[in-house]
């Protein structure tokens, strides 16, 4: 058995890549805006000779895109995304009590399931988030004034506003500064094989059924 | 779930389509205008100066739903001003001539359909706003 495994698909990881790509180029351009300083180029406006609301409007349109491949082309991914994000398990509770410490020292409590319970609420978060401000920046380019443009701007920026950290948290724990969850990063990245003991440590549900299925295939096939 | 995701695609297709509906009343309006009452057309200003517009629709910030007004000088159409009231300060602008260029704009930023632009000429040299080191000291010293 090799000392890494693979947690998720090619297709998954190009995906992934490509939203956050397209939400950072947003929340760049979103903030600029937001602090007052359109008008003047930012540093990717002037990079790309295209003013920050147009850049912003055009990385709307492919996240818009983004989320619409997820729904069709992606659907069963998307649907087992989101089963496994709502699943609710016996342990859950105590798996959260834990892990501010767990962060610091890897010593996670058990859990099954694909995701951890601290990654099942961040997902869902995001998603209906992230879906808030596409439905919202869509109707922005439609609308183009008036009450309706004032409720939906009020929207959007609020969303942006609880968005913001949850993207920075995510980057955060991904990134493997916090010794608990350091290595992770290399689920989604640099060719998605993570380290067995990695995934034992923050995933051990979800490799232990993964082994089970690799074996089993494994005896079919010999 | 599937049904879920497909009840959520379409919310987003509705809420477009909603969307395109709520344009505002002075769009359906249309002859929209926007003019630059001063500095006149052809006149010589010195930096610092003010640049007084009249839209034919009230500016306010991009918030309150209103329209707003894109200043810029030249070709430099990426590096303007948000005007959102009738009048604006130009605190830099090289010395020489200039176009200055005025465009209304939608409150989500797109173009409204007036634009106007006038020539004018800054005199002095550098073109700068004098700062308070500048200006002469009112007590002499």
């Amino acid at each position: 058995m090799t000392g890494t495994v693979r947690r998720y698909s090619r297709r998954t990881r190009w995906f992934h890549a490509g939203t956050y790509v397209t939400v950072l180029v947003l929340l760049g351009t979103g903030w600029w805006l937001v602090a007052g300083r359109e008008g003047e180029p930012s540093p990717l406006a002037r990079a790309t000779g295209v003013a920050d609301t147009t850049i912003h409007t055009y990385a709307g349109w492919a996240l818009a895109a983004l989320s619409a491949l997820a729904v069709t082309v992606g659907a069963r991914a998307a649907r087992t995304f989101l089963a496994e994000s709502v699943r609710v398990d016996r342990g859950d509770a105590r798996w959260f009590v834990r892990w501010p410490a767990a962060a610091f020292t890897g010593r996670f409590p058990y859990h099954a399931g694909h995701f951890d319970p601290g990654q099942r609420a961040a997902n869902l978060l995001l998603v209906a988030l992230l879906a808030t401000l596409v439905g919202t920046g869509v109707a922005l380019t439609l609308v183009t004034g008036g009450p309706g443009f004032v409720w939906l701007a009020r929207l959007h920026r609020w969303s942006t506003y609880l968005v913001t950290p949850l993207i920075a948290g995510h980057v955060l724990i991904a990134s493997g500064v916090l010794p608990g969850y350091r290595g992770v990063g290399r689920a989604m990245h640099l060719g998605g094989r993570l380290r067995r003991d990695v995934a034992r440590r923050v995933w051990p549900g979800w490799l232990a059924r993964h082994d089970a299925a690799d074996a089993d295939r494994r005896e079919r096939v010999g | 779930m599937i049904a879920t995701l497909r009840r959520s695609a379409a919310a987003l297709v509705l809420l477009a389509a909603l969307a395109a509906c709520g344009g505002t009343d002075a769009d359906a309006a249309g002859g929209m205008s926007v003019e630059v009452t001063a500095p006149a057309a052809d006149a010589t200003v010195e930096v610092p100066f003010d640049v007084e517009l009249t839209a034919s629709v009230p500016l306010g910030t991009t918030g309150s739903g209103r329209h707003h007004v894109h200043v810029w000088f030249d070709d430099n159409a990426g590096d303007y001003q948000v005007v959102e009231a009738p009048t604006v300060r130009v605190d830099e602008l090289p010395a020489g001539p200039h176009v200055l260029h005025a465009s209304l704009r939608n409150a989500n930023h797109s173009p409204a359909g007036a634009e106007t632009q006038v020539r004018i000429m800054v005199g002095g040299t550098d073109g700068k706003a004098p700062t308070p080191a500048d200006e002469p000291d009112p007590y002499g010293y």
